[in-house]
């Protein structure tokens, strides 16, 4: 973000190495589940911790946004991409922050899917 | 490439570029024992990380002397970033510009200022026309995404201060006396532009 631009380049490249490092490890969709899950469990506990009101019993609830946002620092310059549209008192980056980790745990869980495809073509006998 | 390599490479790149930001302003941050890095390494030494806690002290807090322009700061005790762990820009009829996580950069009504234990009025001594000019840009950014840590001279990322900065720094006004990468509530006290016009708290 201090170089302005740049930081949008960094977050596809993040993407990019999620995407590259789910390829290459030959997981099963169990592990590859897990390890997405472990990787994001932060991110979804926050989020589920406002969603359900849950942060609400500590005293730092108003830091679960906070730390929701640190978290999710590699792919918020993707998010000023987005319009600035406001919806019930909240801005729209306000959401996309619960949405991140599901969404990166499903961009980390779809190569394994398409390994699979790829096997399936290379051993078809009709091929 | 290796397992081990691939792992390495984002995180190498943003150390880099980490490296390159402290070179760039290797001045600024050994120097100038004012700065926000600064501020926050002591109170980080001294426990203290947040933007603090407290509960309200009763008073009677003159908010009919503000005019559209001023700039509110509120603080509470054990704030990591100075005496004021927020700032907010009058914009006029009870309204002020700020910008919080949850919320982005947004107009909200005066009263939640009654709120700080610590509190405070500046009022920038420029023309009432580059004011209006000021006000006119603050809006405009409305709706921006906040970010806590949001550099200078980002565009696309806001807090509570940087918002402020940068809308008096389009007309040619740097409130920012320390010329730091990041700008915290407290350099608006401490900028020879502006009058401290109420203030109450420790």
């Amino acid at each position: 973000m201090y170089y302005p631009g740049l930081d949008i380049v960094l977050a596809l490249l993040y993407l990019l190495i999620i995407w590259w490092e789910a390829s290459y490890k030959n997981l099963s969709l169990f592990l590859q589940c897990l390890v997405g899950l472990a990787w994001q469990l932060p991110a979804l506990y926050l989020s589920l911790s406002i969603i359900m009101g849950l942060d609400q019993a500590t005293d730092f609830s108003y830091y679960f946004v906070f730390m929701l946002q640190l978290w999710h620092t590699p792919v918020m310059p993707l998010a000023t991409l987005m319009p600035n549209l406001i919806r019930l008192d909240k801005p729209f980056y306000y959401y996309e922050l619960f949405v991140f980790a599901p969404l990166l745990w499903t961009i980390y869980l779809l190569p394994w899917f398409r390994r699979k495809k790829l096997l399936q073509k290379k051993f078809n006998p009709l091929a | 490439m290796n397992d081990k390599s691939r792992i390495i490479i984002f995180p190498v790149l943003v150390l880099l570029l980490l490296l390159l930001v402290i070179l760039q302003n290797w001045q600024m941050l050994t120097n100038n024992k004012n700065s926000v890095v600064y501020t926050y390494l002591r109170s980080f030494a001294s426990g203290e990380i947040g933007s603090g806690y407290g509960s309200a002290t009763a008073g009677d807090i003159p908010f009919s002397i503000l005019e559209p322009g001023d700039i509110l700061l509120g603080g509470w005790p054990n704030c990591a970033y100075g005496k004021y762990s927020h700032a907010g820009l009058y914009l006029g009829e009870g309204e002020v510009l700020e910008a919080y996580v949850d919320y982005g950069v947004c107009i909200q009504p005066l009263g939640h200022y009654e709120n700080y234990t610590e509190l405070c009025f500046i009022r920038a001594n420029v023309s009432n026309e580059l004011k209006t000019k000021v006000i006119a840009a603050a809006r405009s950014y409305a709706g921006e995404t906040f970010y806590p840590v949001a550099f200078k001279q980002n565009d696309r990322f806001y807090n509570c201060s940087n918002i402020i900065w940068k809308a008096y720094q389009e007309q040619g006004i740097n409130l920012d006396i320390n010329n730091d990468i990041w700008i915290a509530p407290e350099s608006f006290r401490n900028s020879p532009y502006v009058s401290v016009i109420f203030e109450k708290g420790m």
